[in-house]
C-alpha cells in the first residue's frame, strides 16, 4: 500500500517537496485513542537549503496519512524531528515546550476544606508560544505554603524550561545521506497537553469550624440549611457535613433534601443514611451518597435536613460544625425543636456535590477539546451509567481523566473505549463494537474478513471481536491495537 | 539502438548516434541491473579514441555530467532505439564513471558510466482519447456534466486498445472551467476504474426500498427529476433504505472497493450527529462498513467505502446484491433524510481535490494535475501564469496498457452541488516500458 502523507497548510511543505516524497516507516492504532504513533522521512536533498527555524514551527502541526483511494488512515500531529546530516543528527521536540502553567501549594489547614488540600496559583502563560502552539499546560505542586513563591516558580518553569524545543546533540555510527524524519503522535495524545479541571458541580459553604450545634437531642431534634443553585440545574448525588458523635449512640444519620415551603423544608425531595459505622473516632467530613441524582432546579430555594434515625437521646446525640462568622449568603440554618423551625445565627459548613455519567463527563471534556480545536467532535454511542462528582480540581490531564472514566466501564461491567475517528471526532462506545461478520486472525497475525477482505480501514477493525486461530468461534477477542510496517498491517495488542 | 543521449536541462551530452562526441568512438550497454534502491543501474562502455585535448575536453564534460547531477539538475537519458521517431527518456539520479582496465591509448580509452536511472523508460506527454455521450475519441478536452442521468454524464471511457507501453503509466488531467461562468467549483472528486468501460449505475434515492416513512418527492432541480425522503425517529442504528445491485454489474471486480458519494437535498435540515454506514449482502452479510457523520453544510459528501466480497465473479456471476443504508442518530426527535442519488465511485485510482483556503476554480482557469511530480496548480489562461489552490489527495490515476478505463467526476461550488455544472476534461500519459533494445 502506498500511503500518501498530507502536512497542513502549505507553510509546512517550504522547500521540500511534500506529499509524495514522504514516506511512511510506520504506523500503529490503539484502543482507547485510535491513531497512535506513527513514523514518517524524507530524504533532504540539501541540508544547507533547509531552515532551522522553520523546522522547529513545525512541531505540533496536524499531519494526516492517507491511504490509495484518500481515506485518512491515520491522523495527528509532529511530536518529533530529526534531521540527520552525515554522522550528526539534531532533534526538536514538543515534550518539554509549555504554553501555561499552574502551581499548587498546601492548604494552610486541611480542615478547612474537605475537597482539595491544595490552594492553585493564577495561570501563568506565554502569549507567542500559545497562539503558535496552542495550550500545552503544566501543572507544579509545591510543598511549601507560599503564593508568591509558587506563582515564581510557575514563571520559572514557564521562561526556562517550557521554550525549550531542542533534543540533545546525538553522534551517528555512521555517515548518512541526509534525512528528515518526523515522529508523530494521534490526536488521542493531544488530549494530554491541557489539564482537565471543573469549577461547576459544587455548593458549599465551608469555613467556620469553631462552633458546633447538637441534635438528636430534646430541644434541638433537627437541623436543616437552605441553599440555593446557581444559574444552571444541578444533579446532586453527594452531601458533605462535618460531624461528631457524643457517646455511644448506634442509630444511623438521614440527610433528607427537600423543597423550600415559605421559609421552612417542605416535600422531602430524597435522603440518604449514613451508617453507624463511619460515625464512630471523632470529627470528621462524613459524605451521604445518593442512590439516584437528584435534579435540582436551577436558582431555587432547597433545605438540607440532618437528623438521626433513632429516639432522642440527651446523652447520645450528635454535633455538627457551623460558621458563626462570615456566614453563608445564599441560606440560612434552623432548628427544629420538636414543635417549630427555630432561626440560628450560624450556618453549617457544608458540601453538596452534583454528578453526571461518566460519559457526560467525556463529552464534556471532548466539547473543550473541540473548542480548543484539538477535536473536531464527540459521539457518545453509549451511556455508562456511572456517575461521579462533576466538580474536579486542576490535577490530571484530559487524556488521564478518560482513560480513567473509561476504565471504569458500564454499570452493567460491559467495558468502554474510545478513538478520535478520521474526521477527528472522538467517538466513545461499548466494547466489542457491533460489526460484522466476524474477523478472523490467521496463523501469521494477519486479519480476515470471512470473504477474504483483509484491507479495511484499521479505525473500523479496533475493537472488534476476532476469532483465533485453533479456537472455538465463540472464543473471540477484542482487537486493540494494529501496526502497519512496510510488512502489512498486524495485530499488536488484543 | 539509434541514438543513445543524456540531457541536463538543455543541454545534450551524446554517447551513441547523430551528434556525438569527435573523440567518442563506441558506445556499448550492458544489461541494466535492478538496484535494492528501486532504481535501475545502467552501465555503458564508452570508447574514446582522439588526441590528448579531445580525450581530456570529454572526460571534462563528463565530469560536469557527474557534478551537476549531484547538484540536482535535472537530468535524462535520451534513448531512441530504432528508426521510428519514437525517444524514450529515463530520469538519472547518480552518475559515476571510472576507467576500464586494460584499456591502452593506443585502442583507445575505455570508460565505464554507471547510471542509476528510474526503473523505466518513458514516451513524452501524449493526449488520450476520451469518450462519452458528448464525442468520441476527444484529445482536445472532452465535456463532463456533474449528473449522471439522461441529462448528462459525469465520466468518459478510455479504451485500452492502442494504448502504449507496458507498465502503468501516470495521467496529468488538465480540467478547464469554462462552460459555466455562474459558479466556482470548489471540491472535485475522481474515482478511476481499470478494466472496466461502464461505471456502476447511480443510486438513486427515489428508487431505494424502506420499510419506514418513505416517500418519493418530484423535483426538477434533482438528479433524475426526484429524490427520496424517509424519516425515522428511532435512536438506534436503523436501516433507512436499501437497494437490489445486479450481480452482473460486478464482473471481474471481487475484492475491489467502490467509494460512494451521496448527493443530498437541504443538508442543512438534518438532524445534527446523524451517522451512515453501509452493509452489504451477497447471500449474507459480506461487509459492513464503518460509519460517517453527515456534514450539515454539503450536498455533495464521501460515504464509507464498500468492499466488494473476494469471491471470484470472473467465470461465474454473482447473484445480486443488497445494499443496505443505516442511519443513528441518538439525539430524540425525528430525522428527514432527503436522499437525490448516490454515485458508485471505482477506487483503483482516486483523486480528491480539496480547496486550500481561499481556494477555488474560478470561470476560465484550468486545474492541471499529474500525480507523481507535483501538487496540483491552477493555470490562469488570461494571464498565462499558474497558482496554487488545492491540495491533491489520492494515490492518482494510473493507465494500465491494454486494458479499458473509467474516469468519474463530480465537483460541488460550495455547500450546492449544482446538477447543471460542466466543464471540459483532457487526459494525457506517458508511456512507460521496462526494458528497451
Amino acid at each position: 500500500m502506498k500511503s500518501q502523507v498530507v502536512l497542513a497548510g502549505n507553510h509546512l511543505q517550504g522547500m521540500l517537496q511534500s506529499g509524495a516524497d514522504w514516506q511512511v516507516q510506520s504506523m500503529d492504532w490503539r484502543l482507547p485513542g485510535g491513531s497512535n504513533e506513527a513514523v514518517i522521512s524524507t530524504p533532504v536533498q540539501d541540508p544547507n537549503a533547509i531552515s532551522l527555524r522553520m523546522i522547529h514551527s513545525w512541531l505540533g502541526q496536524a499531519v494526516s496519512i492517507h491511504n490509495p483511494a484518500g481515506e485518512i488512515m491515520w491522523h495527528g500531529w509532529i511530536e518529533e524531528i530529526h534531521l540527520d546530516v552525515q554522522r550528526l543528527r539534531f532533534g526538536w521536540t514538543t515534550q518539554k515546550l509549555l504554553s501555561r502553567v499552574i502551581a499548587r501549594y498546601p492548604q494552610a489547614s486541611p480542615l478547612l476544606d474537605p475537597l482539595s488540600s491544595w490552594l492553585y496559583t493564577d495561570w501563568v502563560e506565554h502569549l507567542e508560544r500559545l497562539e503558535q502552539l496552542g495550550a500545552k499546560e503544566a501543572l507544579l505542586s509545591l510543598r511549601e505554603v507560599d503564593p508568591n513563591k509558587a506563582r515564581h516558580a510557575a514563571v520559572m518553569q514557564l521562561l526556562q524550561q517550557g521554550l525549550d524545543d531542542s533534543q540533545m546533540l546525538v553522534l551517528l555510527p555512521q555517515k548518512r545521506a541526509p534525512q528528515l524524519t518526523m515522529r508523530l503522535k494521534g490526536y488521542w495524545h493531544r488530549l494530554d497537553w491541557t489539564l482537565d479541571g471543573e469549577d461547576s458541580g459544587l455548593i458549599a459553604h465551608l469555613p467556620g469550624g469553631k462552633s458546633q450545634q447538637s441534635f438528636g437531642l430534646s430541644g434541638s431534634e433537627r437541623l436543616a440549611q437552605s441553599f440555593t443553585t446557581g444559574a444552571e440545574a444541578f444533579s446532586l448525588g453527594q452531601i458533605g457535613l462535618r460531624i461528631a458523635m457524643l457517646g455511644a449512640a448506634s442509630d444511623e444519620l438521614r440527610v433528607k433534601i427537600c423543597a423550600d415551603n415559605a421559609g421552612v423544608p417542605g416535600t422531602e425531595l430524597t435522603s440518604s443514611l449514613l451508617s453507624n459505622v463511619y460515625l464512630q473516632g471523632g470529627w470528621r467530613w462524613q459524605a451521604w451518597l445518593l442512590d439516584a441524582p437528584l435534579a435540582l432546579n436551577a436558582n431555587t430555594r432547597y433545605w438540607l435536613v440532618l437528623e438521626r434515625s433513632g429516639a432522642l437521646d440527651t446523652s447520645q446525640y450528635y454535633e455538627v460544625e457551623t460558621d458563626d462568622g462570615r456566614g453563608y449568603p445564599d441560606g440560612e440554618c434552623k432548628r427544629w425543636n420538636g414543635s417549630s423551625w427555630l432561626l440560628l445565627n450560624q450556618d453549617l459548613r457544608f458540601s453538596l456535590m452534583a454528578v453526571s455519567e461518566t460519559t457526560e463527563l467525556m463529552r464534556e471534556v471532548a466539547q473543550q477539546a473541540v473548542q480548543g480545536g484539538v477535536l473536531q467532535g464527540v459521539q457518545i454511542w453509549q451511556e455508562s451509567g456511572v456517575w461521579l462528582p462533576r466538580w474536579r480540581e486542576v490535577e490530571k490531564t484530559r487524556k488521564e481523566a478518560l482513560e480513567e472514566w473509561l476504565a471504569l466501564g458500564c454499570a452493567d461491567e460491559s467495558p468502554l473505549s474510545a478513538l478520535v475517528n478520521a474526521d477527528g471526532v472522538l467517538e466513545v462506545f461499548r466494547l466489542p463494537r457491533q460489526i460484522e461478520p466476524l474477523l478472523q486472525l490467521d496463523a501469521e497475525g494477519r486479519l480476515r474478513l470471512p470473504y477474504g477482505i483483509a484491507d479495511a480501514h484499521p479505525l473500523d477493525l479496533l475493537g472488534r471481536r476476532m476469532v483465533l486461530p485453533l479456537m472455538e468461534a465463540e472464543q473471540t477477542q477484542v482487537v486493540r491495537g494494529l501496526r502497519w510496517t512496510g510488512e502489512g498491517l498486524e495485530i499488536v495488542d488484543s | 539502438m539509434k541514438r543513445l543521449a543524456i540531457k541536463i536541462n538543455q543541454d545534450e551530452f551524446v554517447f551513441h548516434g547523430s551528434g556525438s562526441a569527435l573523440a567518442l568512438r563506441g558506445c556499448q550497454r550492458h544489461p541494466s541491473q535492478r538496484l535494492p534502491s528501486g532504481l535501475s543501474l545502467e552501465k555503458l562502455d564508452l570508447i574514446l579514441q582522439g588526441t590528448a585535448t579531445q580525450t581530456r575536453a570529454l572526460i571534462s564534460q563528463l565530469q560536469m555530467l557527474v557534478e551537476r547531477t549531484r547538484l540536482g539538475h535535472s537530468t535524462w537519458l535520451v534513448l531512441q532505439p530504432d528508426d521510428s521517431p519514437e525517444v524514450y527518456q529515463s530520469c538519472v539520479y547518480a552518475v559515476d564513471f571510472n576507467w576500464i582496465l586494460g584499456s591502452v591509448q593506443a585502442k583507445g580509452i575505455g570508460i565505464r558510466l554507471e547510471l542509476q536511472r528510474q526503473d523505466f523508460w518513458q514516451l513524452p506527454w501524449q493526449a488520450l482519447a476520451l469518450n462519452n455521450s458528448h464525442g468520441s475519441a476527444v484529445t482536445d478536452g472532452l465535456q463532463i456534466d456533474n449528473r449522471a442521468d439522461g441529462a448528462g454524464q459525469n465520466w468518459c471511457w478510455i479504451t485500452g486498445e492502442g494504448l502504449l507501453g507496458d507498465l502503468p503509466a501516470a495521467v496529468r488531467l488538465q480540467l478547464q472551467h469554462d462552460l459555466n461562468p455562474a459558479e466556482s467549483l470548489d471540491q472535485i472528486i475522481l474515482g478511476w476504474g481499470s478494466a472496466v468501460s461502464t461505471p456502476l449505475a447511480v443510486l438513486e434515492g427515489e428508487s431505494a426500498d424502506s420499510l419506514l416513512n418513505f416517500g418519493v418527492v418530484m423535483n426538477s432541480s434533482c438528479h433524475a427529476g426526484a429524490y427520496g425522503l424517509v424519516q425515522w425517529d428511532n435512536p438506534d442504528a436503523i436501516r433507512v433504505l436499501s437497494w437490489v445491485l445486479p450481480g452482473a454489474a460486478f464482473a471481474g471486480m471481487a475484492g475491489r472497493q467502490v467509494r460512494p458519494l451521496v448527493r443530498l437535498v437541504n443538508p442543512g435540515g438534518l438532524r445534527p450527529e446523524t451517522w451512515l454506514s453501509w452493509k452489504l449482502y451477497n447471500g449474507s452479510l459480506v461487509f459492513q462498513s464503518g460509519t460517517q457523520l453527515l456534514s450539515l453544510e454539503r450536498e455533495l459528501q464521501l460515504l464509507p467505502m464498500i468492499c466488494l466480497p473476494a469471491l471470484s465473479n470472473a467465470d461465474v456471476p454473482w447473484s445480486d446484491l443488497r445494499l443496505e443504508l443505516y442511519a443513528h442518530n441518538r439525539n430524540a426527535g425525528t430525522t428527514h433524510l432527503a436522499l437525490d442519488a448516490v454515485f458508485l465511485f471505482f477506487t483503483d485510482g482516486w483523486r480528491q481535490f480539496a480547496a486550500l483556503p481561499d481556494g477555488e476554480l474560478a470561470f476560465g482557469q484550468t486545474l492541471i494535475d499529474a500525480v507523481d511530480q507535483e501538487q496540483p496548480y491552477i493555470h490562469l489562461a488570461q494571464t498565462q501564469k499558474n497558482q496554487h489552490a488545492y491540495q491533491g489527495i489520492g494515490n492518482g490515476l494510473w493507465l494500465l496498457p491494454g486494458e479499458d478505463h473509467v474516469l468519474q467526476i463530480l465537483v460541488d461550488a460550495g455547500t450546492s452541488m449544482p446538477l447543471d455544472m460542466n466543464y471540459h476534461i483532457q487526459l494525457e500519459y506517458q508511456p512507460r516500458r521496462r526494458m528497451l533494445p
